[in-house]
């Protein structure tokens, strides 16, 4: 352990796909899952590896590179600063929609409230002008309307469907 | 001209709301709401925010069950943070998406968007327009000639209310032979929108006003009226003009109590259904006496021309 203010004390998780990661203590702290882990678990030993059934590795290295820069932010005071859009800007970037939907049920798993909003912030604002078609393939969602239906519900909101960006 | 206001400890009742009166007509918050169940899994309830709760849900009874598996597989938590990040008009346009989507009764919606709406247009379909309540959420209460409707401007919808019966007069309905007071707001014990009349009723045969108020009560979730017993308060009366005051659940009437010629206040609780004389001040008939929200406490202000 850290008692001697020597060595930073690392947390072992073990994802979906077998997986092992080494993470910082305050970085792992952030997935409230591991949180309670460790509080429900007061003499767990400290290799102990913490079994996350429910997240692969591809999205868990995400979470990881998110949670880390933004202990990071917090430690130097950054936090809500400009350097932070910059980086959440960055970061989702060159996600897809399948990257992100897996992000976020991952952080949902974990429990990572910060992370939560902002990604569901950025899915709303990927999907805020886009077409109904767009949003069903999003979600997944099969259309029920018959062409007709469709047609009238369309007619009766016209003006909802005025400047849609293109998909 | 002297005038004096009249405070109630907001000790009594932890008033939240920002002052909105019945004549102010702008859109003074960020704005919401709810009602129909459009998306989620379970159906039966809506979803509907505001700036000081967030996100509350609405059951609606009327609803079908939703599929639950309309989300891509995204919790359905997640997928309603996402869409009560939407902009009313994006919302709009989802009822498009599938048929739980679209809902059957009035949509309300969250929207940031509406902070920058300074004035819109009454949809002309309302008739004569007598008087206007709300906003509470975004959703306006119209009372027009012989009917009530529910008005959201972010969502350019109109409901008219189904017609209250008039449990004391037989005869066909004559507006000029009685009249209503209104109160409208949200109940926050059951996150439902209630609306409350009072009707002071007219006999034709004694050209003379029957000696209590018949009071229902009409909740947007079940879209439906409420009788309640009719009330004996032969010891008030009720301005006609009568605005009401809606604070944190609370609807306030100020009334005129018949025996001691003096003016009270009366409230109607939308949680509990009870309507009350509230403790106030010994206001002469004579003055004038309007209800209003003063630093966030319910108060009085009197004109009294000496």
């Amino acid at each position: 352990m850290s008692k001697l203010g020597q060595a930073k004390r690392i947390i072992f998780l073990k994802t979906a796909d077998g997986q092992l990661f080494e993470v910082d203590e305050p970085v792992a702290m952030e997935f409230e899952i591991v949180k309670s882990f460790f509080d429900e678990n007061e003499d767990a030993a400290d290799d102990t590896v913490v079994p996350l059934p429910n997240v692969s590795a591809e999205p868990l290295a995400g979470i990881i590179e998110f949670c880390k820069a933004h202990v990071e932010f917090r430690a130097n005071g950054a936090a809500g600063k400009d350097e932070v859009k910059k980086f959440n800007a960055e970061y989702i970037k060159e996600k897809s929609n399948e990257q992100l939907k897996e992000l976020i049920l991952a952080a949902n798993y974990l429990n990572i409230k910060e992370m939560l909003d902002f990604l569901t912030e950025t899915i709303a604002n990927r999907l805020k002008n886009k077409s109904v078609e767009y949003v069903r393939a999003f979600f997944g969602i099969e259309n029920d309307f018959t062409p007709q239906e469709e047609e009238a519900v369309r007619k009766e909101y016209e003006w909802a469907f005025e400047g849609v960006d293109e998909d | 001209m002297q005038l004096k206001v009249f405070t109630k400890s907001s000790s009594v009742h932890d008033f939240s709301f920002p002052h909105i009166t019945s004549s102010n007509f702008k859109i003074k918050n960020g704005v919401a709401v709810n009602l129909h169940p459009p998306y989620h899994g379970q159906g039966r309830k809506g979803f509907l925010k505001d700036e000081e709760t967030q996100i509350r849900f609405i059951e609606n009874p009327n609803c079908e069950r939703l599929m639950v598996t309309r989300n891509g597989g995204l919790p359905e938590d997640m997928l309603v943070e996402i869409l009560s990040k939407l902009p009313v008009k994006s919302l709009i346009r989802l009822k498009c998406v599938c048929k739980p989507y679209c809902g059957q009764k009035l949509s309300l919606y969250p929207d940031q968007t509406l902070s920058n709406l300074s004035h819109h247009d009454i949809d002309p379909q309302i008739p004569v327009l007598r008087q206007i309540m709300g906003p509470h959420d975004g959703l306006f209460c119209l009372y027009g000639y012989n009917q009530i409707f529910l008005w959201n401007p972010a969502t350019r919808e109109t409901m008219a209310l189904p017609k209250c019966r008039n449990p004391m007069l037989m005869r066909p309905f004559d507006p000029g032979a009685y009249y209503c007071n209104i109160g409208f707001g949200l109940d926050p014990m059951n996150n439902d929108y209630k609306l409350v009349l009072i009707r002071t009723l007219w006999d034709d045969e004694t050209h003379l006003f029957y000696e209590c108020f018949h009071v229902s009560m009409y909740n947007l979730s079940t879209n439906s009226w409420k009788d309640f017993e009719v009330v004996e308060l032969t010891q008030y009366s009720l301005h006609k003009r009568s605005d009401s005051l809606y604070s944190n659940g609370i609807c306030y009437w100020s009334a005129i109590r018949d025996n001691k010629d003096h003016q009270v206040i009366l409230s109607f609780h939308m949680s509990d259904e009870i309507l009350r004389e509230i403790e106030g001040p010994n206001i002469p008939e004579s003055m004038s006496a309007d209800l209003g929200l003063y630093n966030g406490s319910l108060s009085l202000l009197l004109i009294d021309t000496v």
